[in-house]
């Protein structure tokens, strides 16, 4: 106010006048400007962002129709190449019985025909064990992991464990598979890639968040090479779990341990997302 | 011929707006229209009537009122924080209540103090503005979103205006109508921005997908 009042006491009121508009609007002119390029800069910069996240969604929409399309193929080569020769058979047997009238040869060729529907059935049932797996289905997330993790080390092949701390509340079945399914991929992934020795799968909670941790000692990756990889052509397995995260909004880190003797893979979820997310979302 | 074409300069965001936001524009869009509309009676009145004429200080002062109420309702609207919303309310009571205080003592000159705190107050509003939106790093304002120029045109009027305001007590009426020449020229300048703003609503309400950033015409409150 006193600063006003000295202004207009002042005798040279025109120049007073005329410097402090013209200072008045350059101060305007320039913020406006300076509104003007940032604006410009944020509008630019957001661009790229949504192009970067543009092209993080084709890769993994083409991670997952790839994947799709490798599922299928499998399927289609397990029921042509196992189950189609083995059915051909069956139905060889059978028409033994139309040429061959002696009783105790049709009787073997039933028998024959039989086992090998029985092998056919069972075929079918792996094949559908492999799309759904019947112990996730019935008994849930921790009995699937273990079933899977005691497989593992029955064959010898490499010592694995596993132990759930606290799933009491079970997640939504449908969350519960796509899991099931990550925990599948970083387990091949272990055992095609690492040659470790072991591995070991813990659970626990922190409140409303949900961990999986493996741990193993083999050869393994860090979280710049997991990115690295999300981001190239390669690593389809990884897209692939990358998707299935984004749909559960879940994390994955990779990690080498304090010790530089084991890595580490953390899955962390948070439970209110998972009562959030719709039914079938997989 | 300046003074004539300031006073009808307002005529053209008044058309802008009945043309083109009359059936859809939003509450901040309203209060420029209307603020528009007294500018141009409170103008028409100072022109054609002796009595107003005679009393001119009187007039101003009422219009001053008018024009900061309308001016602070419109930031109280288009402003989203709650802090500033609360300062809006408190200084623009405290301005408006002074203002009816000292504005009778001083009918026979203009009151220079009074007008410039209301301008410096309606400046600190639009730098909050810009401040604000350009803390909205997410959602970049548009340079062509219709309240964008409306504050734009505001800035420019205000800042340009605020020194004469400040000396206009110490000069005689010949000086006074010889230096009023700046305000009649920002007058047109400013009602230049608001058509200019009316017709980018226009615009952007035909083409949506075109607008790129966010558009500030949508306010919350209108929904």
């Amino acid at each position: 106010m006193l600063f006003l009042q000295a202004l207009t006491t002042d005798p040279n009121v025109s120049s007073v006048l005329f410097f402090g508009t013209i200072g008045m609007l350059a101060l305007t002119i320039g913020l406006i400007v300076f509104i003007s390029f940032h604006q410009r800069k944020v509008i630019r910069y957001q661009q790229q962002l949504q192009q970067l996240e543009q092209d993080q969604q084709k890769t993994l929409l083409n991670a997952s129709i790839r994947l799709q399309e490798e599922e299928r193929q499998r399927i289609a080569a397990d029921l042509h190449d196992d189950a189609g020769p083995l059915l051909a058979t069956a139905r060889l047997y059978l028409n033994e019985n139309f040429v061959n009238l002696d009783k105790q040869t049709q009787l073997q060729s039933i028998y024959n025909a039989k086992q090998i529907i029985d092998d056919t059935i069972q075929l079918i049932r792996n094949i559908s064990h492999s799309l759904m797996p019947p112990t996730l289905k019935n008994f849930g997330l921790e009995s699937a992991v273990n079933d899977l993790f005691q497989k593992i080390s029955g064959s010898g092949s490499m010592n694995a464990s596993s132990r759930f701390h606290d799933y009491r509340e079970r997640l939504k079945p449908e969350n519960e598979l796509i899991i099931f399914r990550i925990i599948q991929e970083l387990v091949n992934n272990i055992l095609k890639h690492s040659n470790a020795s072991f591995i070991h799968l813990t659970q626990n909670s922190s409140g409303q968040r949900f961990f999986i941790r493996l741990h193993h000692d083999g050869r393994g990756l860090t979280q710049a090479d997991f990115e690295k990889l999300g981001k190239s052509n390669v690593g389809l397995g990884l897209k692939n779990i990358q998707s299935r995260l984004k749909v559960l909004q879940g994390r994955i880190f990779f990690e080498k341990d304090m010790s530089q003797t084991y890595y580490k893979v953390t899955i962390e979820l948070n439970r209110e997302e998972d009562s959030r997310l719709p039914a079938g979302t997989n | 011929m300046l003074p004539k074409l300031s006073i009808l300069s307002s005529l053209l965001p008044i058309t802008f707006f009945l043309l083109f936001c009359y059936k859809n524009g939003n509450k901040g869009l309203w209060v420029i229209f209307l603020y528009s509309i007294s500018s141009l009676l409170f103008d028409l009145f100072l022109f054609t009537s002796s009595w107003a004429f005679e009393n001119k200080y009187l007039v101003w002062n009422i219009f001053a009122i008018l024009e900061y109420s309308m001016l602070s309702y419109f930031f109280y609207i288009v402003l989203k924080s709650r802090a500033t919303k609360i300062f809006i309310l408190i200084f623009s009571t405290i301005y408006l209540i002074l203002f009816c205080l000292l504005a009778s003592t001083s009918d026979d000159h203009f009151n220079s103090i009074l007008s410039a705190v209301g301008s410096v107050i309606i400046l600190i509003l639009c730098l909050v503005f810009f401040t604000q939106s350009m803390k909205l790093t997410s959602e970049p304002i548009s340079f062509f979103s219709p309240i964008f120029l409306i504050v734009v045109a505001l800035l420019i009027y205000v800042a340009s205006t605020l020194f004469l305001y400040i000396v206009a007590s110490r000069l005689s009426d010949k000086e006074m109508e010889q230096y009023w020449i700046l305000n009649h020229v920002v007058n047109i300048l400013m009602n230049v921005i608001f058509s200019m703003a009316f017709i980018s609503f226009r615009s952007q309400h035909k083409n949506p997908s075109t607008e790129n950033a966010v558009d500030f015409t949508r306010l919350p409150d209108d929904r």
